[in-house]
Formats: C-alpha cells, structure tokens, sequence
C-alpha cells in the first residue's frame, strides 16, 4: 500500500507530465507547458463530465495532481464540450467540437489488420465523429487527416486489437506556449 | 505449424510492401493463429457472401478464425465478425441446460431433456387434438443448417399435417423470390460472384453492401480499382454509405421513390433504342397484371412512356435530375456487362416484387444476362436462407426442392417421395409471419416453436407481436445458443450446438453448398437440431397415436448426431427431393463436399459435374447440364425454369406505387433501418464479442447536419424518435448520411428505449408478404443533451 | 541479419525476364508480382552493407524502374554491433575534401 504514495515513478519523478500517448488533456486544453500552472484542481470538469471520461490524478502524480486527464483507451471523449464550459480558469478554453485538438489519431499499419490485409474492419472509421473527415477509406483502408481529428480517441476505443491500432499522439500538448500567451505573462 | 522467427520476419516484410501497392500476398502472418493444433473448415455463421474459414482448435478449444486464400468466394479475407465468431462458442452466457416454465411469469427451472421433449410434444399434441393441426407452427430461421430446415418442415407438413412453416428470410428476401419467380420462371440468381471480376458496370442499389457483405464488396471495389477507367460503380440509395462513396455516382432519391426510377430508366432505354432487340425477340415476352396476361413490345412502350426522366426527377427528389437518369440508363445499357447487385433496400417494400421485376426489366430490354459479368444479382443476408429456406421448403408456400405446395402434382409427388399416405400434406399454404405473428396475436395459433432467431426484436412493430407472444394461452418454444428478447417470452428454451458444433450444409447467395464439419462438441447439454427434432417427433408419434409422424424420421433412427444424422438427412433431402427439380443437388453427397472445401452451386445432378464445382451461370447450354438436359431448341441459352412453361423470360409493365407510409405535416421525416459492420442482426451474439461490442455499444440516430441544425441538436444529444406505433429514444449522430428529410437507425441494439423494431411498420408486399422494415414516417425531437449509455444484452 | 521488403517497379513487359534472373540470386526472394509490374521482393543479407550494395546491383536489372524500401528489419544487426560483433563504420565528423570527392 505505501508504495502507491509515492510518485509514480521513481526516476521520472514529481515533475514528469502524465500526458502521453492516450492520455489526454481535456477539450480545450492549454499547451503542458503552463497547464498545471493555470489550472487550480477544482474538478468540475471532472464533476460535470457525465461519461467519466476525465479523472482526476491523484498525490502520485506529483506537482500534477488534481489535474484532470482521459485515458481514451479506458473512456474517450464523446465531445459533449460540457467540461470547456465550467473551468474557471479558461485551462479548458472554450473551443467549439471541430476545434478541439487533444491529440492526433496514429494509424500503426503494421498492426492494423486492414492495412495488413488480414481483414476488413473499419471500426475506427465507423465511430469517428467526423467520419469521412477526419478519417475516410482509401481503399477500405482507414486513412486519417490531421486537419479534422479531434484526438478524442472513440476510434482507440473502439479499435479491436489489442495492442491497438490506432492510438492519440498528443502531438499539439508540447507546442511551445504562442507568443501572445507569454507576452500576456511578461506583462 | 509454428513459423520460425525469420520466416515470420520475412512474411511481414514481403506483406508490408504488398500492401503499399495494394498486391494480395496469400500469406498469413498473425502468430495466434499459428499456435492452434488443428484446423477444421467450414464456413462464416454469419452474412449471405459464404466466406470459407477454417476454426483453430488448440487443447480441445477454439482459439482462432482465418480465411483461407484458395476460397472462391472470399479469397482468403474476413471481416471482423468472422474472424472473431469462435469467442462464441466457449462463452460463459451460452445456454447449456433446458429450461422450463409454465406461465411466463414464472421463472424458469432447469429440467432435464427428456422431460423437456415430453412437455414440447404434449403441448404439440395437446394443441393439434383440441384446436386442429393449423393451431401449431414453426418458425425458422435462414441461419438454421439445411438439414434442420429440412426436417423440422417435413415433420411438420407431413407428421403434424400443417403448412404452418415459416421463417425469418421471408423478412429479408421472400420480394427476391417472388422477383426471380415472376421474371426468370426460377428462383435465385442466375450468374455467381465470379462475375463480378468480369463486369463493367455495377448497379448497386437498395444496398449498403461495403456494411452488410463487406468481403464480397472487397471484390467489387477491387475491380473498380484495379480497371479505374473502364469499371464505373452506380450506387442508388437514399443514404450516403460507405458503398456509396466509392461510387463513380451516387444517386439520392427520395425513400420509396424506387420504381419511378427504374422505370425512368427503362424509358430512356426504350427512348433511345438502347435495348437489345435480339434478346428481346428470342427470349421475352411482356406481361401484366395478376393474370400475367401477355402483351407486345408495343404495349409495354406506351406503359413505359408515362415515366419520362422528367416526371421521374420529379417523384425521386434528392439529386435525381432527368439528365442523370438519361446518363445512368446509357452506362447500364452500353457497358460491355452491367451487374446489378441489391438488398433489403429493394426487397423490404410495400411494391419489393415490383421493384425486383423492374431491376430485372433492365437486364432484360439491354441484354444483360447470362453472358460472363452481365448478371442481376440478389444478395442475401442470412448464411443459409438460399440453401435451407427457399430450396428446403421453409416457407409456408413451398415444399423442399423450389416446389409450390398448391400444385397438387407436386405436393402429392413430396408425399411419394416421403412414403406418406397422399393428402397428408395440406393443400392450402399456412401462415406467413406477419399472419402467423398475427394469429398468434388472436390466440390461433397454441404452440409454436422458434428455432434459431429472434422475432421479438426482428418483427416489425414488433410490440404488437410481442404482445401475442406473451400471452399465457401461447407455449412457445425457443431453440437458441444465447438468451435473447424472446427467450424472454418463451415457456422452454432448448439450448443447441452452434456452429462446428454439429455438422451440415450451408448454402450462400450463388447457389453454393458448402459443408461445416463438427470441430467441438457443444458446452454442456446443448445438442444439435437435427438430434431435438428427431427426439421430439418420437413423442410426437406417442402422444398422437400416429405411425405416420415416426414415418417421418424413421430413416433417421439411431443414428450419431454429430455426423451421421445431418448425412443421412441431407442425402434424403438431395437424392430424393432435389432430383429433377431446377436446384438438383445429387451430385453434391457428403463425400464430395468433404472433398471439395468451396462446396458446389447447383444444378449438379451428377457426381461428375458436382466434382468441377457444379454450375457458374444457370441456362446456359454447354455450362448448365440442365439447359441442356431441357433444351427445346438451338438458342444458347435455354430458360427451363419451373414456373414459366414458355421457357421465356418475362418483362412486367409495373407501375410505380410509393411507401406504406409517407411523411405528413404531423410525422415529417422518413425513417430508415439498416445495419452496421461489426454487429448482424440482433446482436446476441455479436454483442458478446467484446472487441465488437466496444466498437458499437448501443444504436444511434443518424440525421443529416441541415436538419439537425434546424431542430437544434447537437451530436450525441438524445433524440425522441416518434412514429404512429411507438417511441424510441436514441443518441444522435449528424452527419451527411441520410439525405435531407430523412433520418437513419441501425436495428441491432435490444434495449427496450433503442429497439427500432418498436416503431417500424408492418405493412407488407402483397405478393411477397415481405414487411417494409425500411420505410416509415416519424418525427424527431431533442429531449435533452448527452447522455452516457450502456451496452444492453438480454441475459437470463 | 537485416530483412527487407521492398516493392519493385518493373516494366510489365521486362517482368518474366527478371524474375528469372531474381529467381538466380540466392539472397532474394520474390513473394508476389502482378501484371501492372509490381514485386513484391524480399531481401535477407548478412549486414546493412551487403544489402545497400545488393539493392545497387538489383537496380540496374534490366527494365528496374525503381527499388523501393517498404520495411527493414535490423534489429539482429543492432544486437551484434551491441555484443561488439560487427563493428560499422560510421565517422563522426564532416566530411574533410578529400574524403568526400
């Protein structure tokens, strides 16, 4: 029991971001960088989120618990953009559905059965919210465009291998802070 | 065979390149697959396109699925149903004891087989004395195996004395039969999925095939890929599918605005003297109405002028346009070989024969049959509701061989071939399943049993059926592998063998046998149809005092379930029941099934001809031994079929009639049912695949973005879908699917507030008596925002 | 020893010629071609080298349109350098003039 106290891991320590691959920030969320700055673990993103897609970590994350996170494998985010609505802080600012970038959806070719021509499935195809945009077939094979994915992950959920196919590269949570953002904070 | 590591190294890479370029490599990489010790053959449990598998067995228990690269019909591909069905068998919810209970209200109680038989049959009996033999019936299932079918009909028509055999593929393509009887004289397609590779132009309408036949569309799109130029793909549709985005055109029209259309383009046809005048004059005739009264060229032109492309657009909406009629009818006319393919789009009508007949008028005028690609081709949906149903005798209206149980000469001939006493089958048809559901509603009907499907959900406005069913005056019976909406109703549950569990034959759309050999035994007392029926037309002949219902399974007496029963059944069935009927299956024994793994399309009345595969393309003399065989002249092809004694096909004058039930100011959208790719049917057992499960855990409605923006609702909102019979309350999904107007359901979810069933309408073809499931007028309402839901399967 | 697979584009009418001369390379392997000249050709040699230099030579064949990479497989050459087995000849440093011309 003691050992689940203690950060996470030992190495890695207090200070390493949770965020990963399929583990994802909320809808709306400011760039890693400043985002445990700017959020004040109020959980009502959480509280609100009626799929219980958002969990909030717990002590073992270190300077980042009580922040909220997805686990899109376990639960995606079915954009119902309720938790953008409530954060106080604008860390969720409000961005409409089409605007939300928690990730980008990564087809590994090599394990998905399709593209390997094992079999057709078109799973991740079928349960995207912006289907035929943000993933459409070539050839029946599915195909993702960065330009709609959302990374909200229904596909990484709905995928039937295991380990997955598809799988959210949170691609857009380690841009650099945008320079509006730091000169708001050098003022 | 375990790979060795290098070889598996060099397999990934061979089929990693394969892949950029788009090559099939007939190689298989997955390491679980192996792993297993043995590999059984057999076919998929599920979808009409008949894809060949092989079930990995390791330590006794399944582990694995995979196609096999040699198969004719799926060439090695699967979709993931079929790769993962094998989860089915060793699943803890499969029902492995008999269950019983009096009243429905009760719960059920385990009991043992022979007790359970004993109440099934003194029920049956019990029923037949005090009300007559038309107060029982059976309803199947086109997923039941050939010989089950066979067996449960005969006990039925000649042991019990009633016609009251019906089935599930008279939901899903009795208009395909009636099309195919009306027009060719013979049911079931002429040509086989071998033309595909051969066709140019492909007329995809009434079906969301890249869904519903995944692999064989796979093959479709491989054409169309590999001849970019040459191969056009028209798909007509109200909803864009996936089917319809690889589609070179795409034509939307309005929900039951179909024969408008054909008609159109038949007009265009005739216009612009793009029919095939030879064809017409060797081998058509024109007919009309119910007295099938023969009329000229001349007659059918002045018909056909009512329907210009212009008055056509007019009727279709959507983006229907009289010059893309015009353009469509010339590519289905001039292309070296047009093939039509079509399902439950066309078939579930209030007009499905009509506009079967219609697909059928085109290949007719433009001579687009019979010659390598050019074939109109029905798809099924169920694996076995060619081969079981309508060439078993499943229907209420026919016998087992293609034969009408009106014809006295053909129903005493069954009664010879069976060794009954003449008279003992009835000679009026019994109920179909809209009257059978409907007597059973009235309390007609007393016991009926249900084998392998599952009415309560698959009727539509199925809450009307349902409440017959629950009546405590009704004994019904289920034979199923999982609980399901209508084990909820039953009084017993006879829990059977799934598939490779027993063994017998499936037959797919292209008239092709194929046998499942028995890999497993099945869990706990679960025991195969064949072994139930058998036992229970034992009793039957006790409780009855009848000689001649043991009559009926005497030849079958004693014999190993697992093996020699189905055998001995299925050799009765072809040497004696198919023999000299269009779908003569002598050839086709056990022994050379076993030998040939793709199985044989009939006509193969002979061993010889059964052992090269049987025949690809009906009436062709020098392909089909039975044109030649019936050949009463020197033309090429000869239409022997049995219910045109012209050996001509015919043309129907069909004028167009839209839906049952149109849009009003007070329901104003159309509402349409369909399926999606990882669930079949009602789900009870693709619900249990959990991979499958995860992917789609509950039905939603699909509304175009224009109408959901006018209404206010948002994706994934709950939505009120309501129509004249009932109320749904379903999350939304808006996008560009159904066209304007119009909103779309998948049908497999059972729970109670997303059974769309509960709200479909259950008007139906008078010709065919199929309902028209995919056709109503609803409203729709935003009752709330998202809600979270949870996947629902009935457990007991 | 590094796998490879790589698609080669051949023109169709050249296509039977060289897989008859592929078929005399004992390090090749052809999986798969189809009537549009495509291989599917799969190489296994001894080290990274070999392979460069074998795809060099393969190129050149007769009707060779192109030769391209669709998968490598090097992770047993990795563990030999690692084990100290093979050592690659790998420079640090910018090419100095006379190296490179």
């Amino acid at each position: 029991m003691g050992s689940l106290l203690l950060p996470r891991l030992a190495h890695a320590g207090l200070l390493k971001s949770p965020v990963g691959i399929n583990h994802l920030r909320p809808p709306g969320a400011v760039p890693e960088e400043i985002f445990p700055a700017k959020c004040i673990r109020c959980g009502r993103c959480a509280e609100i989120c009626s799929y219980r897609s958002i969990r909030v970590l717990d002590i073992r994350y270190g300077v980042y618990a009580g922040t909220p996170l997805i686990n899109v494998e376990e639960v995606p985010c079915y954009l119902c953009m309720k938790c953008v609505d409530v954060c106080p802080t604008g860390t969720l600012r409000r961005v409409s559905q089409e605007e939300v970038r928690m990730g980008l959806a990564v087809i590994n070719r090599r394990q998905c059965v399709t593209w390997r021509g094992l079999a057709l499935c078109r799973t991740c195809y079928n349960v995207c919210p912006f289907k035929e945009k943000a993933i459409h077939l070539d050839q029946l094979r599915p195909v993702i465009d960065e330009r709609f994915c959302t990374g909200c992950g229904l596909c990484v959920h709905g995928c039937p291998l295991t380990p997955k196919a598809i799988n959210i590269e949170p691609v857009y949570a380690f841009e650099r802070k945008s320079r509006d953002v730091r000169e708001e904070e050098a003022l | 065979m375990a790979l060795s590591r290098r070889e598996f190294l060099k397999r990934t890479a061979a089929l990693t390149a394969a892949s950029l370029v788009g090559m099939n490599l007939p190689l298989k990489v997955d390491r679980a697959q192996a792993d297993a010790d043995r590999w059984v053959r057999g076919t998929c449990r599920f979808c009409g396109v008949g894809c060949r598998v092989e079930l990995g067995i390791k330590d006794g228990r399944p582990v694995a699925i995979r196609g096999v690269p040699q198969s004719r019909t799926n060439m090695g591909y699967l979709c993931m149903k079929g790769m993962l069905f094998y989860q089915l068998m060793r699943h803890p919810d499969r029902l492995t004891k008999p269950l019983y209970r009096e009243s429905k209200k009760e719960k059920f109680r385990e009991i043992s087989w022979e007790e359970a038989l004993s109440i099934a049959a003194k029920k049956f009996a019990e029923s037949i004395k005090n009300h007559g033999p038309d107060s029982v019936a059976y309803y199947g299932s086109g997923q039941a195996l050939t010989e089950e079918t066979y067996l449960f009909q005969k006990i039925m028509r000649a042991g019990l004395r009633t016609n009251n055999v019906e089935g599930n593929p008279r939901l899903c393509m009795a208009s395909a039969v009636g099309g195919y009887i009306t027009s060719f004289g013979a049911d079931e397609p002429i040509g086989s999925y071998a033309d595909i590779e051969q066709a140019f132009c492909f007329f995809i309408i009434g079906s969301n095939m890249a869904e519903a036949h995944p692999v064989l569309f796979r093959r479709v799109m491989r054409r169309k890929l590999d001849n970019p130029r040459e191969v056009t793909v028209i798909n007509a549709d109200p909803r864009r599918s996936p089917t319809s985005r690889i589609a070179d055109i795409h034509l939307q029209f309005k929900p039951g605005t179909d024969l408008a259309l054909l008609n159109a383009m038949a007009y265009v046809i005739v216009e612009e003297k793009l029919y095939n005048e030879d064809f017409l004059n060797n081998y058509c005739t024109f007919r009309v109405g119910k007295e099938k009264k023969e009329v000229s060229f001349e007659d059918y032109k002045k018909f056909i002028s009512a329907y210009t492309p212009e008055k056509a657009a007019d009727i279709c909406g959507g983006n229907i346009t009289p010059d893309l009629i015009r353009k469509v009818a010339r590519i289905f006319a001039t292309s070296p070989a047009t093939m039509s393919l079509w399902t439950m789009g066309i078939n579930q009508r209030i007009r499905g024969v009509w506009a079967n007949n219609l697909i059928h008028n085109l290949h007719l005028l433009t001579g687009q049959l019979c010659r390598p690609g050019a074939d109109s081709f029905s798809l099924t949906g169920q694996p076995n509701a060619c081969g079981g149903v309508r060439e078993g005798g499943g229907l209420c209206h026919i016998l087992p061989g293609h034969r009408p149980v009106k014809v006295d000469k053909l129903r005493h001939e069954v009664e010879d071939l069976w060794g009954v006493p003449r008279g003992r089958i009835p000679a009026k048809p019994g109920y179909h399943t809209i009257a059978m559901f409907s007597a059973v509603n009235e309390g007609k009907i007393k016991a009926i049993w249900i084998n392998c499907t599952s009415p309560a959900q698959s009727l539509p406005n199925c809450d009307k059926y349902r409440k017959g069913m629950a009546r405590e005056d009704v004994f019904i019976i289920v034979t199923d592998i999982f609980p399901t909406k209508t084990t909820e109703l039953a009084n017993l549950i006879l829990p059977t063998a799934f598939h490779f569990e027993k063994t017998g034959v499936f037959g797919c759309t292209e008239r092709r046998s194929q046998l499942t050999l028995k890999a497993i035994d099945p869990p706990g007392e679960a025991k195969p149809e064949v072994w139930i029926a058998r036992e229970w037309a034992l009793k039957l002949a006790e409780e009855l005092n009848d000689p001649v219902i043991k009559k009926c399974v005497e030849p079958f007496l004693g014999l190993e379930p697992g093996y020699e029963l189905p055998k001995a059944i299925w050799t009765e069935y072809t040497q004696k029941l198919t023999a000299g009927r269009d779908n003569d299956l002598r050839g086709a024994t056990y022994e050379v099934l076993q030998q040939l793994p793709d199985g044989v399309q009939w006509p193969a009345p002979t061993k010889e001809w059964a052992l090269k595969g049987g025949t690809y393309k009906k009436f062709v003399r020098g392909l089909d031994p039975l044109a030649d065989e019936h050949a009463i002249d020197e033309k090429p092809y000869q239409f022997y079929g049995p219910a045109h004694k012209d050996h001509k096909l015919w043309v129907w004058l069909r004028p167009y009639k839209g839906p049952a039930e149109e849009p009003d100011a007070e329901y104003p959208f159309y509402l349409s049912t369909g399926r999606v790719i990882d669930h079949w049917h009602t789900s009870s057992m693709t619900g249990r695949i959990k991979e499958l499960m995860r992917a789609n855990p509950y039905a939603y409605i699909e509304i175009n973005p224009k109408d959901a923006q006018r209404l206010g609702i948002k994706p994934g909102d709950m939505v009120l879908v309501e129509t004249r019979r009932g109320k749904n309350i379903l999350p939304a999904k808006v996008y560009e699917g159904p066209m304007e107007g119009m909103v779309f359901v998948y049908w497999y979810d059972m729970a109670e507030d997303r059974m769309i069933n509960r709200v479909t309408k259950d008007a139906f073809d008078p010709g065919s008596k199929e309902p028209e499931f995919k056709i109503c007028a609803c409203r729709i309402k935003r009752l709330s925002g998202p809600k979270p839901l949870k996947p629902y399967l009935v457990r007991l | 020893m590094p796998i490879g697979g790589f698609v080669v584009h051949v023109q169709p009418e050249e296509k039977e010629e060289l897989l008859r001369e592929l078929s005399r390379h004992p390090q090749v392997e052809v999986f798969g071609h189809d009537e549009k000249g495509h291989l599917i050709v799969v190489l296994e040699t001894e080290t990274s080298e070999e392979m460069e230099a074998l795809v060099e030579e393969l190129s050149r064949l007769r009707g060779v349109i192109n030769f391209n990479l669709a998968y490598l497989h090097a992770e047993d050459e990795v563990k030999k350098i690692e084990a100290g087995e093979i050592k690659p000849e790998i420079r640090f440093h910018r090419l100095r003039p006379e190296e490179s011309s």
